[in-house]
């Protein structure tokens, strides 16, 4: 067995395993997903730099802070202090998990219709989650989602019904607080049904957290014939925060799926991204934004898996990074036999401020069918100083101009945002980044 | 009296190694418009470039004098809060920033340096209509990114635009007539002719006359070799169209060629 020992943290899972596996569900088919994916973790472990997908990033140091597991209860916030979490403008249904547990009296709520919003553990006895409940997240070769896999028992269970649109969009807020190193583990499953549509914003905040954190959460969203979604991210940690976020979409025939990213504040964020269209007929768009500063490290590896002809992805990360922090991105677009017609790009663009920010920067095709479009490309650069120069020779300052030239670089995918309260909202938060 | 604007004294810059200005003296009072003329690499554009403050070259020695104030010693964002335009040769394109913002931030920036309340909305769309209207800017280019995709001379004259949004005491347009048809050329001259003011001076940086036979300037400096060498009034501009330059090369010798890399 090829046990690759990365610390006290994988002894100390393993030793708890009996006790980490008492059964929230008594749940058999669940129980068994969980078993195998545990099966997976004790062969994986935690990855290390010698793996391909995380050659760039060593996740050690996040590894070493003695924590323990988060549990369910003992959390207790003040709905004050989430309102002020709402997103100015936007008028939407709010679901607020803390430590991966859904509070129901902190969250806005929606009457029975169009959405229907159940903590995980409450939803497995539907035919819907026994259907796509850990179908579609691959635990054989992801160290971290066999790990979520195996333990998580709480989070989202989310589905929007056939033929509806929910009548305003959904606030999704992930909370993490503590005082202590946690580990934070959650698992959601977002269900579209046909011809539904969904917008979703999702936002990582800490709130009152001052001890370290790992978090560890991972999401299967399906869309089903006909659906479609723009899905925000807003990752908006802290120093205290390490982040490893799995998004597992599968997409059936006809289906939009639009994935806007902003990774801002965190000192360590991955998050595996992985698009799957298993249908013809669908459609992806991927924007992503990180801004890093400090010692930040963002690593964003994306996975476009083209299956069945005649689907189309388009892929764009952009990144500044500055001061000693470093980036990493990772896409593959991968296109099966028999997916003819598949029509993918993919762009990275960079911008390194300073000479101490660094960035791995990854774009790969795999491509097993011949009749097909697809192109990549990747590009990093510092920030353009004679733009700089001619803004503050119109009596601009430096600092403003600056921050205006990281907008203007950001504006290709802020400008992709159709709703106008979160434009806003994220082009405040570069504005603070910045 | 006049109030006396720039006073450039004795100005010598490198870059790196290499001597461009060798000792340039100019004096620019309100009211007045100057025109420097001289042929392709006697340092006109260095000129420009050291008075809106460019940071790669290297002031060896002299002073400039900007209404009282050492303007060497300041960054090019308070130049141009304290009334320092230039008017580039090859303005950049800057795509995602549209220039209405631009223009509103600049003249806010500007605004609050002086002490000033920041432009109200409307006041500041009113002040872009006319504006446009009086250097005959297009509305559509105005709401575009700045400069993206425009061609030379609406570039040149999203320049002349700019100068009127800005209102500057002192503008300096480095070759604006450059790469200009005709039509292009009266248009940017016309604007220039609608703002100057007893309150502006205009240092106007040409290798041609041709601009010069729409704006009258009043004087006339010829830059040869880092230096001027010869100072007149409008009627200089016309000699050298009729003459070129190459009597220069006679009376003060070769340019040399650059120095070679190190």
């Amino acid at each position: 067995m090829m046990t690759s020992d990365t610390g006290a943290l994988y002894r100390k899972l393993v030793e708890d395993q009996d006790q980490l596996f008492h059964p929230v569900a008594q749940d058999a088919q669940w129980q068994k997903l969980r078993q195998s994916a545990w099966g997976d973790f004790m062969r994986l472990g935690f990855p290390t730099t010698r793996h391909e997908e995380w050659k760039y990033t060593n996740i050690l140091p996040f590894l070493q802070p003695p924590y323990q597991i988060a549990g369910k209860n003992g959390v207790h916030l003040n709905a004050t202090s989430i309102e002020a979490l709402d997103i100015p403008g936007l008028d939407a249904w709010r679901i607020v998990l803390v430590n991966g547990v859904l509070h129901p009296e902190l969250s806005i709520l929606p009457e029975a219709g169009s959405l229907r919003v159940l903590p995980l553990e409450a939803a497995c006895g539907l035919p819907q989650f026994r259907e796509h409940f850990g179908r579609y997240i691959e635990t054989g070769n992801n160290h971290f989602a066999a790990l979520n896999t195996a333990m998580a028992s709480s989070g989202l269970f989310l589905e929007v019904a056939r033929n509806t649109t929910p009548s305003k969009p959904v606030h999704l807020l992930h909370l993490t607080t503590g005082s202590s190193p946690l580990l934070i583990q959650y698992r959601n499953l977002l269900v579209l049904q046909p011809r539904s549509s969904l917008n979703l914003v999702e936002q990582f905040v800490p709130l009152y957290l001052s001890g370290d954190v790992l978090v560890n959460s991972a999401t299967e969203m399906v869309l089903l014939e006909g659906a479609s979604a723009d899905h925000f991210r807003i990752q908006n940690g802290n120093q205290h925060e390490a982040t490893v976020n799995h998004t597992q979409v599968f997409q059936d025939a006809s289906t939009l799926y639009n994935n806007h990213t902003y990774c801002l504040n965190g000192k360590f964020i991955r998050n595996n991204t992985h698009v799957a269209i298993g249908a013809p007929g669908g459609e992806s768009h991927l924007y992503g934004l990180y801004l890093t500063a400090g010692d930040q490290l963002v690593d964003n590896h994306t996975f476009v898996d083209h299956r069945k002809a005649g689907s189309r992805s388009n892929e764009w990360y952009k990144g500044v990074l500055k001061d000693r922090s470093s980036g990493v991105f990772s896409g593959k677009i991968f296109v099966r036999p028999g997916a003819q017609k598949t029509n993918a790009f993919q762009q990275n663009n960079n911008i390194l401020i300073g000479e101490n920010a660094t960035i791995n920067s990854k774009p790969e095709l795999e491509i097993f069918a011949d009749d097909v479009k697809c192109s990549h490309g990747s590009t990093t650069g510092q920030l353009d100083e004679e733009a700089a120069f001619y803004l503050r020779t119109r009596g601009i300052g430096e600092q403003t101009a600056r921050s205006m030239l990281v907008h203007a670089f950001a504006y290709d995918l802020t400008e992709k945002i159709r709703l106008e309260p979160v434009k806003r909202y994220i082009n405040k938060l570069i504005d603070e980044k910045i | 009296m006049r109030l006396q604007m720039l006073s450039i004294r004795n100005l010598q810059v490198n870059i790196g190694s290499r001597e461009i200005l060798k000792g340039v003296s100019l004096e620019v009072k309100a009211g007045e418009v100057h025109a420097i003329m001289g042929p392709n690499g006697s340092g006109k554009s260095t000129l420009a470039s050291v008075l809106a403050g460019r940071e790669q070259f290297e002031v060896r020695s002299g002073e400039v004098d900007f209404l009282g104030k050492d303007l060497l010693q300041m960054a090019p964002e308070d130049r141009a809060r304290d009334g320092v335009f230039m008017a580039f040769q090859y303005p950049v394109e800057i795509p995602g920033v549209s220039n209405v913002n631009f223009l509103k931030t600049a003249l806010n920036e500007i605004r609050v340096y002086r002490g000033l309340p920041p432009v109200e909305s409307r006041e500041f769309l009113k002040l872009v209509r006319e504006k446009q209207k009086l250097v005959d800017f297009d509305a559509k280019l105005a709401n575009r990114s700045v400069n993206e995709g425009f061609s030379g001379g609406e570039k040149k004259r999203n320049e002349i635009f700019q100068l009127a949004m800005l209102d500057p005491r002192l503008a300096i347009l480095d070759e604006t007539d450059s790469g200009l048809d005709i039509d292009a050329l009266k248009i940017v001259a016309g604007g220039v002719n609608k703002l100057k003011s007893a309150g502006n001076a205009f240092v106007i940086i040409t290798h041609y006359q041709r601009l010069l036979e729409y704006i009258i300037p009043d004087f006339v400096h010829v830059l040869y070799d880092g230096r001027i060498v010869k100072s007149g009034g409008k009627e200089l501009a016309l000699e050298l169209e009729e003459k070129g330059y190459d009597w220069l090369k006679t009376e003060h010798g070769p340019v040399p060629a650059p120095a070679p890399a190190a």
